[in-house]
């Protein structure tokens, strides 16, 4: 007997495991050893647990082209199926049987038509005949034809249309199913078309940001450039430095507004801390925002506005994000101000 | 006389459908069905993708593939596994965090910032069921209840597809700790969560 609660221990391991599988939306139930229907629903539970982990997030409204293209792919694969049942009383398999059954109204006789008994020169004393046929059709009593014609043409055209009938229901189902196939290939390709074009139109997004972000670039050059230009180095406070690696440069411009700010060797916040910007204004710190660092990656800060009277700037490591003031370790500060002309 | 609200879906509407049943709709082909649904889960699943992926562009487009796959498959929802939610937000999850593999996107700075500002990304009021929306609000709360550590574990192992020993090692943390932070969290959630989970039951 397993420990309950080791048991679901086990549980919420496989689940999270799963998870690290791409398990994708059908998730394999987790089931510990020696699981019943109690240890299964306890899978089921911890599985709505994670699904429920996403509702945390703000939710984001997609724009209303993603719906229409979508609505347009499923609509457009849905006439192929509302054909799928309208064209069924045309041309599927039960037509052709309908046409084939027009024979079989009289299968006793179909049997004798390639060789119609009457039609034939008396036979001899010693040829076997059905006697069901001599039943049912009368000895002729003279050499004069019977009424040949009348009943022939009666007969092999009725055998000729219904072989033309299952011919064209046969051909019918073929070109049915080609053109069902190819529906369902044109389909497919409006789908992936969607889909192609909706990656176009996000490359284009990507096309712009990237041009708003070469401008950024530019303004950025065109500040650290500006003969009026002020560069304040960061560097880690000389007594204990937490970083002693991290550095930096925050360039101001003329304006005193415009600032960036480029940091280097900055090292991911632990766990539960981020870091925070502050600008000292007449002794009083105003956050200029959180950020974070990844290793190897400059963090690059800029804004058009910047606090009246700042005559400081310095980066702390603070627990609390929405901190009103410092409260943690300092890992840079400004260390002077240098005019670059 | 009963009082009467205009914006609440008439009964027998499609938006007053359950998800299994609309979901059942949508194998017998309607679009009707799937467009319901969307509108009910599309700004969580736009949020989990951008969230994942670090863009919205990209999550639109993973938006469309998981709608595109449940119009496709949808009889492979196998309800005595999981809700239908819960299936959905798998779906996108999982294709997310494929594609997020396959491209290497990984830009998410100030995700936090953009993540909690609601003045930008806020969906419109009306857009999304009632439920969801209390569903969204209690999840919500029972997160930021957690403990800051046991939340990251979390989030590192849902939102970034990271196995217990990549998130010891991205963290800094023994193992150990991890797998005793993240049964802490899962135990925490089911039972805060419990009536939310029973309705999705």
């Amino acid at each position: 007997m397993n420990d309950p609660i080791q048991s679901e221990d086990l549980t919420i391991f496989a689940a999270v495991e799963a998870l690290e599988h791409g398990n994708e939306g059908s998730p394999r139930a987790p089931r510990p050893v020696g699981a019943t229907e109690a240890g299964e629903t306890l899978a089921r539970l911890y599985t709505e647990v994670l699904g429920l982990i996403a509702y945390d997030l703000e939710p984001l409204e997609p724009s209303a082209a993603v719906k229409a293209r979508l609505m347009a792919a499923v609509r457009r694969a849905k006439p192929m199926e509302m054909q799928d049942v309208g064209e069924s009383g045309l041309l599927t398999p039960a037509e052709p049987i309908r046409l084939t059954s027009v024979p079989q109204v009289s299968p006793p006789r179909s049997g004798n038509v390639p060789t119609p008994a009457p039609f034939r020169s008396v036979p001899s004393a010693g040829t076997a005949r059905p006697a069901s046929s001599e039943t049912r059709i009368p000895r002729p009593t003279s050499l004069t034809p019977p009424p040949r014609r009348a009943i022939r043409p009666a007969r092999w055209p009725l055998a000729l249309a219904a072989s033309l009938a299952v011919l064209f229901a046969g051909l019918s189902v073929v070109l049915y199913l080609q053109l069902a196939q190819q529906r369902e290939t044109l389909d497919a390709l409006g789908q992936q078309l969607d889909l192609e074009r909706g990656r176009a139109a996000s490359a284009v997004k990507q096309a712009r940001r990237s041009e708003a972000d070469a401008l950024s670039l530019r303004e950025k050059f065109a500040l650290v450039t500006s003969p009026a230009v002020e560069a304040s180095p960061m560097r880690p406070p000389a007594a204990n430095p937490l970083q002693p690696g991290a550095r930096g440069v925050l360039f101001v411009a003329s304006d005193h507004q415009h600032w960036y700010l480029c940091l280097h060797g900055v090292e991911p916040a632990p766990a539960g801390k981020t870091y925070k910007l502050w600008f000292m204004a007449n002794g009083v710190p105003v956050s200029g925002g959180v950020f974070t660092a990844r290793p190897g990656e400059p963090v690059e800060l800029s804004s058009k506005e910047m606090p009246a009277g700042t005559k400081a700037v310095k980066v702390t490591l603070e627990a609390d994000p929405q901190a009103p003031k410092p409260a943690g370790p300092e890992v840079l500060q400004a260390a002077g101000v240098y005019q670059l002309s | 006389m009963n009082p009467t609200i205009p914006s609440q879906p008439s009964p027998g509407s499609l938006e007053s459908m359950s998800d299994a049943v609309l979901l059942r709709q949508v194998s017998e082909r309607q679009p009707e069905a799937l467009g319901v649904l969307y509108s009910r889960y599309a700004p969580t699943l736009l949020a989990l993708g951008a969230r994942i992926m670090g863009g919205v562009p990209e999550a639109e487009e993973v938006l469309q593939e998981v709608f595109l796959h449940v119009w496709n498959h949808a009889e492979r929802y196998d309800a005595g596994r999981s809700s239908v939610s819960t299936w959905l937000i798998l779906i996108g999850r999982s294709r997310a965090i494929d594609r997020l593999r396959t491209r290497k996107v990984v830009e998410r700075t100030h995700e936090n910032a953009a993540k909690r500002d609601p003045a930008v990304h806020a969906s419109p009021e009306g857009v999304e069921s009632v439920f969801v929306h209390e569903r969204r609000e209690r999840v919500r709360g029972e997160m930021e209840k957690l403990p800051p550590e046991q939340r990251l574990v979390l989030e590192m192992a849902f939102y970034e597809g990271l196995s217990q020993s990549e998130i010891a090692a991205k963290a800094g943390l023994p193992l150990g700790t991890v797998k005793t932070r993240t049964l802490l969290a899962m135990k925490k959630l089911r039972n805060a969560l419990r009536d939310e989970i029973r309705q999705l039951l």
